[in-house]
């Protein structure tokens, strides 16, 4: 594309109609690094997905490997150099809410409250509406008390869910978080997954993008980026453990993540014929597991 | 050995903590207890706040003749440093370039430097053609590999590590792991602020445990695996795989085997078989054998066992593997030591918490009288007052106007403190303006110029500080939107006012960012360049090291605002719809008639 932008629904994906239900679809994708530059290394290589309205994705890969790249295109930020066709369906034509790692560089007003109130004036909502929607966006993340503290008496954790809070104020169909717990400890970023969890249960679309295993789930659909490719594509388990399970054929390992201690026990009791599939993955699958060996805590 | 290499001491009142050479020590806690502050501390980096820190015989702080203490440059010699996000730091224009940075403070000679940079390149498995390569044109993880080669190159006693497996891959994170544990053979005592729990207690001797409330409890490894309490009180969530492995570790397995994933799945498999009541052999002993016997083979327990089933990727192609062994088990005779101190978490005198100052320092939000009135009545106030003060013509008009402006201050409990610096230089350049404009042609002075230039200079200095305490008191986007909001026609603002409006407002919003960041970067270059002095050469040599990081992070930053505005439409669409979220009330029409009054009382009397 010579104008650097990704086309906005492109005729080849056919009706527009009853676009507010169609998947947002990318095919053959590829961005280089330097746009001017034919020869320079792609960071995304021909990558072709859809995305249902309403999925929870996560997007996982090692630094470098392009996830952020594909995150800022599903949100549907302008990209230079690249090429490809991207038809955005029910995320609409206006970007999505995108949340990254670092919550004092997405902050621009003062207090919760404020900020919240800047993301509505862009939301393309009636300004009618902003109060009974700040009170909405701050009862769903549980900050009310917080809305009108300056930052400095927040703490990181409560910063970047306040960045959160304000960017999926709008209420819009597509949410994306890049490697927005990536900073934050486990309680910290718990809360911010309940945040994207509420919005998911309220049929938002979520992309969540991480290098954190302890947040795949193993129904969810999780897609592993190397080197610029999808690599993987399908549930968290399979992701974790390779189907069939095999440290060598883990999905995990192959795209350069470090496999979980507990995945690694699990696949030693699958190798010595102790456990069969599906071999645990969340918590209460663990603890299903610890009780059967008598190791429950008393 | 504890003679050519003493113990990190760090004591406040009677409490003492140690770092001893030759362990490997894991700073943990909850965000906002203040981690990274107390490693800063540890370095010199920031105020001690009353704690002595000693780097063996070299006291961290010397007293200071007259003034405050001074950083002892012999203990910041003792160490190297490597920050979160260390490729943040890179400023040379090739590897060798910034390698020689790291090594100029101790003086070698120029083969003993070329060696180091040699070996530190081999260490990240880099041959010599690396030496070459810019910085910046390398990938993230290269350029973490290259801070890592930094980190290993000083010749120093003790490594203290923010994060180092923030961000990294698999094989760069056994990398690191297999990096210290040599460091560790040789004696060196480190230290790792880490919240990744199953990476940094594979690689622990010792945890320091910091609760959210800021106290520090010290423990074995062994004792924190086994202790899910401590974790609780920390504030921090039991890990699932800890839940794992020190129910297997409560259930009598020694911890280093729990550990290792294969010699804990032996464990359950027995503890599994005797639950369900069959006939395994209900003795620790028999799973124990097995797994004592793969251990012997495996050697030490580590990561080491993962490191196979890891992809080799280029990263381990040049690594030497034969150092694993070198890698002691936890010196028995170093942890029998008298004077050590242990376990003592709830000692009342533990460093307390510090978070306020550890924070960039973020303007506090409006507060004060003027922080519930309309913007627009302030703004107003603002305007017609500035407008009097500039029609001043009489010296008695801006003596007038100065106590106007302080009653304006202290009426509105504003403190200008945090400009001071600005407040400062500006008044000493309107003396000099004002100084340059009295000397005539003939080098005469003439005292009416003078007096001239610092009237209409003194007037905008004025301005100046009502136009400060203007922004304390009222946040940028309050202000932004009162702009909006006298600036609009029928509810729409013209799309340039629109423009002009929000970049002013963001460049007020991130100037506290801007000096933030420039003194996290000033923070590491003390750290790397071990420059304590206050000659000019040694400021021109800190900010030569600061600038080009700060540069690069501005960039970095200016693209992570342009993606946040973005996302949230700004510049997609047109025109932002206008919250009336201020209601205009008596006491602002009271104080814009106020303000008017003094105003016109000053236009009248003195202009």
């Amino acid at each position: 594309m010579s104008n650097g932008k990704i086309p906005e629904a492109s005729e080849t994906f056919g009706a527009e109609s009853a676009e507010a239900l169609q998947a947002l679809r990318i095919h053959e994708l590829s961005v280089r690094s330097d746009p001017d530059d034919p020869e320079s290394s792609l960071r995304l290589d021909s990558v072709s997905l859809r995305l249902e309205p309403g999925e929870w994705l996560t997007l996982v890969g090692v630094n470098g490997s392009g996830k952020s790249t594909l995150a800022r295109v599903l949100a549907g930020l302008p990209e230079a150099g690249a090429t490809g066709s991207m038809a955005r369906g029910f995320a609409g034509v206006y970007p999505a809410a995108y949340v990254m790692q670092n919550p004092d560089a997405q902050l621009f007003g003062e207090t919760l409250r404020e900020e919240i109130q800047f993301a509505l004036e862009w939301s393309g909502q009636p300004a009618g509406l902003f109060a009974e929607r700040t009170e909405a966006a701050l009862g769903l993340s549980g900050m009310e008390e917080l809305a009108d503290l300056p930052w400095s008496e927040l703490s990181g954790g409560q910063r970047q869910l306040a960045a959160a809070t304000a960017a999926a104020a709008g209420g819009g169909p597509l949410l994306v978080f890049d490697e927005a717990t990536s900073m934050l400890d486990e309680t910290a970023g718990r809360a911010l997954r309940d945040l994207a969890l509420s919005h998911h249960r309220n049929g938002a679309a979520i992309v969540w993008v991480t290098q954190r295993l302890d947040e795949l789930e193993p129904e969810h659909r999780v897609m592993a980026m190397s080197r610029g490719r999808l690599v993987f594509d399908g549930d968290g388990r399979t992701f974790l453990y390779g189907s069939p399970p095999g440290a060598e054929r883990s999905p995990c390992v192959q795209c350069g993540l470090r496999l979980p201690y507990l995945a690694e026990l699990a696949l030693e009791m699958y190798r010595r014929g102790d456990w069969a599939e599906p071999l645990p993955m969340s918590e209460r699958e663990w603890a299903e597991k610890r009780r059967k060996a008598g190791l429950e805590r008393e | 050995m504890s003679d050519d290499y003493p113990s990190l001491l760090a004591a406040r009142g009677e409490r003492v903590l140690e770092l001893r050479p030759g362990t490997i020590t894991v700073l943990m806690g909850p965000n906002g207890a203040g981690k990274t502050h107390r490693l800063e501390q540890l370095a010199g980096l920031r105020a001690p706040d009353g704690a002595r820190i000693r780097f063996g015989k070299e006291p961290l702080w010397l007293p200071g003749k007259k003034k405050a203490p001074r950083l002892n440059r012999q203990a910041l010699l003792q160490y190297a440093y490597a920050a979160q996000s260390p490729e943040e730091q890179l400023f040379a224009r090739t590897a060798e370039e910034e390698l020689r940075a790291a090594l100029a403070p101790y003086s070698l000679t120029a083969q003993a430097q070329d060696e180091r940079i040699g070996s530190s390149l081999e260490a990240v498995g880099w041959d010599d053609s690396w030496r070459v390569r810019g910085p910046f044109r390398m990938s993230g993880g290269e350029k973490r590999r290259l801070a890592l080669a930094c980190l290993l190159a000083a010749p120093a006693r003790w490594l203290l590590m923010d994060e180092p497996t923030a961000g990294l891959d698999a094989a760069g994170q056994h990398l690191v792991a297999e990096r210290m544990r040599e460091k560790r053979a040789e004696g060196c005592g480190i230290l790792i602020v880490s919240h990744d729990s199953e990476w940094a207690l594979q690689l622990a001797d010792r945890v320091w445990l910091l609760t959210a409330a800021g106290e520090l409890r010290e423990l074995e490894r062994e004792e924190l695996l086994a202790r899910p309490d401590y974790w609780e009180e920390a504030g921090l969530p039991l890990p699932a795989w800890l839940s794992a492995a020190g129910s297997l570790i409560r259930g009598g397995l020694p911890p280093e085997l729990a550990l290792d994933p294969v010699a804990a799945a032996a464990e359950w498999a027995r503890r599994e078989q005797a639950a369900a009541g069959s006939e395994a052999p209900d003795v620790p002993g028999a799973a124990l054998s097995d797994a004592g016997a793969r251990l012997a083979l495996a050697g030490r327990i580590s990561l080491a066992s993962r490191a196979a089933a890891e992809p080799r990727a280029a990263f381990s192609r040049d690594v030497p593997c034969g150092a694993l062994d070198a890698a002691e088990p936890l010196a028995a005779a170093s942890l029998g030591e008298a004077g050590m101190r242990r376990g003592s978490g709830g000692d009342g005198r533990a460093v307390k918490r510090d978070e306020r100052t550890s924070r960039s320092p973020s303007r506090r939000a409006g507060t004060g009288p003027l922080a519930s009135l309309d913007p627009r009545a302030v703004w107003l106030s603002y305007v017609m007052l500035s407008l009097a003060i500039f029609a001043l013509r009489e010296w008695s008009g801006v003596a007038a106007a100065g106590a106007v402006v302080a009653a304006a201050l202290a009426l509105g409990r504003i403190s200008l403190r945090r400009w001071r610096a600005a407040i400062f230089g500006f008044a000493l350049f309107t003396l000099l303006v004002s100084a340059l404009a009295g000397i005539g042609w003939n080098g005469t002075f003439r005292i009416d110029a003078f007096w001239m230039s610092l009237h209409s200079m003194a007037r905008t200095f004025l301005v100046m500080l009502l136009g400060l305490g203007l922004a304390m008191a009222i946040t940028p986007l309050r202000l932004k939107r009162s702009l909006e909001l006298l600036l609009s026609v029928r509810g729409t603002l013209p799309v340039l006012a629109q423009k002009i409006v929000l970049t002013l407002t963001l460049i007020v919003r991130f100037i506290p960012v801007l000096l933030s960041e420039w003194q996290r970067f000033a923070r590491f270059a003390i750290a790397r360049d071990k420059e304590t002095g206050r000659s000019a050469g040694s400021a021109i040599r800190r900010i030569r090291g600061t600038a080009m990081p700060l540069l690069l992070g501005l960039f970095r930053m200016g693209e992570q605002v342009a993606f946040a505005l973005e996302s949230r439409g700004v510049g997609s669409r047109k025109t932002p719809a206008l919250a009336r979220t201020e209601r205009w009330r008596k006491r602002d029409s009271a104080l814009v008639l106020v303000s008017a009054a003094i105003a016109g009382a000053l236009w009248l009397l003195f202009s």
